[in-house]
């Protein structure tokens, strides 16, 4: 069966000012995502968790590697609506209500004309939106502005699911929600590809367990641990640092 | 390309609609606006009888455009560098928007609501001139003041204006992750073009060095055309057809240089 | 923002921005015409500088205008503007004919000139009242009345006036004697200067002292008059 991601040679370099040579982002990084898993990916801060997240979106212009998403580059499968986005620091306009954001960003994505009030209901009732769906943008709350962000993400329907950090910034009972919600996705028959820093559940969520250290994998599987994720974690950056040095 | 003019259109008007409903900076700089053209008022003590309008029809012009340019560079400057830091760019980059569409979009959003408050502004220094050409009237004489066509073709340059010096903007954005450089840049290469280079569109009479230096800003500055159209427009009336296609293909084709420019660099810019 | 903010907002703005405006653009009742309207005047004479080059005359003639209505107490650019109107207008009217009607006759040509002349000297005269009490205002009108209108006897009623101040130049009393002595009055000539001629005692230059004596002694013997001391 065709992975729903392929990523081969992945490798990001970032410019600094008019030079090409800055610090290596991703460094080879190749790993496959099949249709309906959870993968979560962990790292330190600089691993280059939001470096791979954009790069799978074509947010970033990537050096060399190839990504393929159902076969398509990233740009034919954004054109295609199978990709959403849930950004690390979720930004809107703070004079628009969540309704009218989620309506002006569902003509642009040419969501069916006659259905985009409906979907735009259905993702504001999937995310908890239903209170605060008419209160204007900038008087929300953390909690509500990542809920917004994941309505935006769903909009189109897409099918793979890139998430930056879901749960910054959330209560525990947000979290949970959260993590139930990336459930039903998957249930649904949707790849759901998220960074992380927050251990706790992520082994009862994830499919694989993608590790990065300074823009390489480290680990790439189901996420097993006899010691607990957090010693195991632990333990892998450790070593990693140690074939650093 | 109709989907792609689509999504154009739709961030275009929603741009149009956050600067004219929601941007209160801008709300201020329009009455700001208004106040100066209204007052103009203060020259018509003048003791210049029936060449007063044509005093008040170039200082209005110089008002309109100027405080219009500026807010213009400013605002578009500020929002694309704001979204783009922000990463609210991203949901529009997820949702089938691509880098140029956005940036198109933004671009004739601004652009149109700073044509909006020109027109306004135009219409107020209209009713100014008549009413101090009516208040001049020689018994059985006549005091010249812009017709209705030429009043148009003024609102046209003024935005056809406005239009390169956002493509300017646009395309000097794409240099920087700033807000003050691309802002500060394009009303330097602006206003150097509008006051040394526009002074007179006559041969340069100035020789040695200096004259070299205007000689070679004359070359690398983007032609604005505002003090020879005034005058051109007074004057001599209307242009004739084949002059308005000419001047108005012209400040296109910069457009279209300066925004193509800027969509090519902003492709490859790290967001 | 709450409305009640905007609505301060504008009021205090509104307020501020009527006074700016007055402050930077005020009338012509006062000796300040304002920051503004110097600037506005200064622009405006380099464009009709440009209008010059270009030989444009009602682009030439608004521009000037304009830079003289905006800052009225700059007597340069009054002096210069109708310099130009009385001079340079002419010219290029008179070649323009010349290329459509070829060789024109005397007549024509003076007609010109006296038109422009005339002209040139109404412009002028809209200035005497920002330069009452200049004498320096009435020697550009008396140059302008004699050279360009050809009419010494207008030029030398702008001097009468320029003298009877208390102060003024030399080159006032100068070409208000020459005139007097080329219109052959010389008892009014030898009047002035004897009683100018204890005031240029002050004056730096003694040459200018010895050239009125010398004129007073040069008129003593076609006057029979006794030389002050």
């Amino acid at each position: 069966m065709e992975p729903e991601i392929r990523i081969e040679g992945l490798s990001k370099v970032y410019a600094i000012g008019w030079s090409r040579s800055g610090p290596k982002a991703i460094n080879s990084l190749s790993f496959e995502v099949q249709k309906g898993q959870i993968v979560g990916v962990l790292g330190g801060n600089g691993s280059g968790k939001s470096t791979l997240l954009k790069s799978i979106c074509g947010l970033l212009p990537i050096s060399t590697g190839s990504i393929l998403i159902s076969g398509s580059d990233p740009a034919t499968a954004v054109h295609q609506k199978k990709l959403g986005y849930l950004p690390e620091r979720p930004s809107f306009p703070g004079y628009q209500t969540p309704r009218k954001f989620l309506l002006h960003l569902g003509r642009l994505s040419a969501v069916d004309g006659g259905s985009l009030k409906g979907r735009v209901q259905t993702c504001i009732e999937e995310c908890g939106m239903q209170k605060v769906a008419d209160t204007r943008i900038g008087q929300l709350s953390k909690g509500g502005i990542q809920r917004l962000a994941m309505a935006q993400a769903l909009l189109h329907d897409p099918e793979v699911l890139l998430m930056d950090e879901p749960m910054d910034g959330l209560d525990p009972l947000a979290r949970d929600n959260t993590t139930a919600h990336i459930r039903r996705l998957s249930d649904a028959g949707k790849t759901v590809v998220f960074a992380t820093h927050l251990l706790e559940g992520l082994e009862s969520v994830c499919d694989q367990l993608l590790v990065l250290h300074r823009g390489r994998s480290i680990f790439f599987g189901p996420p097993q641990f006899e010691s607990g994720i957090k010693t195991w974690l632990l333990d892998r950056l450790r070593e990693g640092e140690e074939e650093d040095d | 390309m109709i989907d792609s003019a689509k999504r154009i259109l739709v961030i275009a008007l929603e741009t149009l609609r956050e600067i004219v409903i929601y941007n209160r900076w801008f709300q201020l700089c329009l009455f700001g606006l208004l106040i100066f053209v209204l007052g103009c008022q203060t020259l018509t003590e003048l003791p210049l009888g029936s060449s007063l309008p044509k005093l008040l029809f170039d200082v209005g012009q110089g008002i309109i455009v100027l405080t219009a340019g500026t807010v213009l560079v400013i605002l578009l400057a500020f929002q694309l560098t704001t979204e783009i830091q922000s990463g609210l760019i991203y949901s529009y980059l997820v949702s089938r928007v691509s880098r140029s569409e956005y940036l198109i979009g933004k671009l004739i959003g601004g652009w149109v609501s700073l044509v909006l408050v020109v027109l306004v502004a135009d219409g107020v220094l209209a009713a100014i001139i008549e009413v101090q050409a009516f208040k001049n009237l020689i018994p059985g004489g006549e005091v010249l003041t812009p017709g209705i066509w030429e009043w148009l073709q003024t609102f046209l340059f003024q935005s056809l204006h406005l239009l390169v010096l956002a493509s300017l903007t646009l395309c000097i954005l794409t240099l920087s992750n700033s807000f003050l450089f691309p802002a500060v840049t394009t009303l330097a290469i602006w206003l150097a073009g509008l006051f040394l280079v526009g002074v007179g569109d006559f041969d340069n009479s100035a020789t040695g060095f200096a004259g070299a230096i205007v000689d070679l800003l004359r070359l690398v500055l983007p032609r604005f055309e505002m003090w020879s159209l005034v005058d051109r427009l007074w004057y001599e009336g209307a242009l004739t057809f084949i002059e308005l296609i000419k001047s108005i293909l012209i400040n296109l084709i910069y457009c279209i240089f300066l925004v193509g420019v800027g969509l090519a660099m902003f492709k490859h810019k790290e967001l | 923002m709450k409305a009640v903010t905007i609505l301060i907002i504008l009021l205090f703005g509104t307020v501020f921005l009527n006074l700016l405006a007055r402050g930077i653009l005020s009338s012509q009742d006062t000796d300040n015409s304002g920051r503004a309207q110097r600037v506005l005047s200064n622009w405006y004479w380099v464009r009709g500088y440009g209008s010059w080059l270009e030989k444009d005359e009602p682009r030439l003639k608004d521009h000037y205008s304009f830079a003289t209505a905006l800052d009225p107490f700059n007597l340069t650019y009054w002096s210069l503007a109708a310099h130009t109107l009385a001079f340079d207008l002419p010219v290029w009217e008179l070649n323009l004919r010349a290329a459509e009607d070829g060789n024109l006759k005397e007549k024509q040509i003076a007609a010109v000139r006296a038109r422009f002349a005339e002209e040139s000297l109404g412009f002028f005269e809209r200035s005497r009242v920002y330069f009452e009490g200049d004498p320096d205002w009435y020697l550009t009108a008396s140059i302008l009345a004699e050279t360009a209108r050809n009419d010494p006897l207008l030029a030398r009623q702008y001097l009468e006036e320029a003298v009877a101040l208390p102060e003024f130049p030399y080159p006032v009393g100068r070409s208000y004697v020459r005139l007097l002595i080329e219109a052959g009055e010389l008892d009014a000539a030898y009047s002035f200067m004897a009683s100018w001629l204890p005031r240029l005692g002050a004056d730096s230059f003694e040459a200018r002292s010895s050239e009125i004596r010398n004129l007073l002694q040069s008129l003593e013997s076609e006057l029979d008059q006794t030389p002050p001391n």
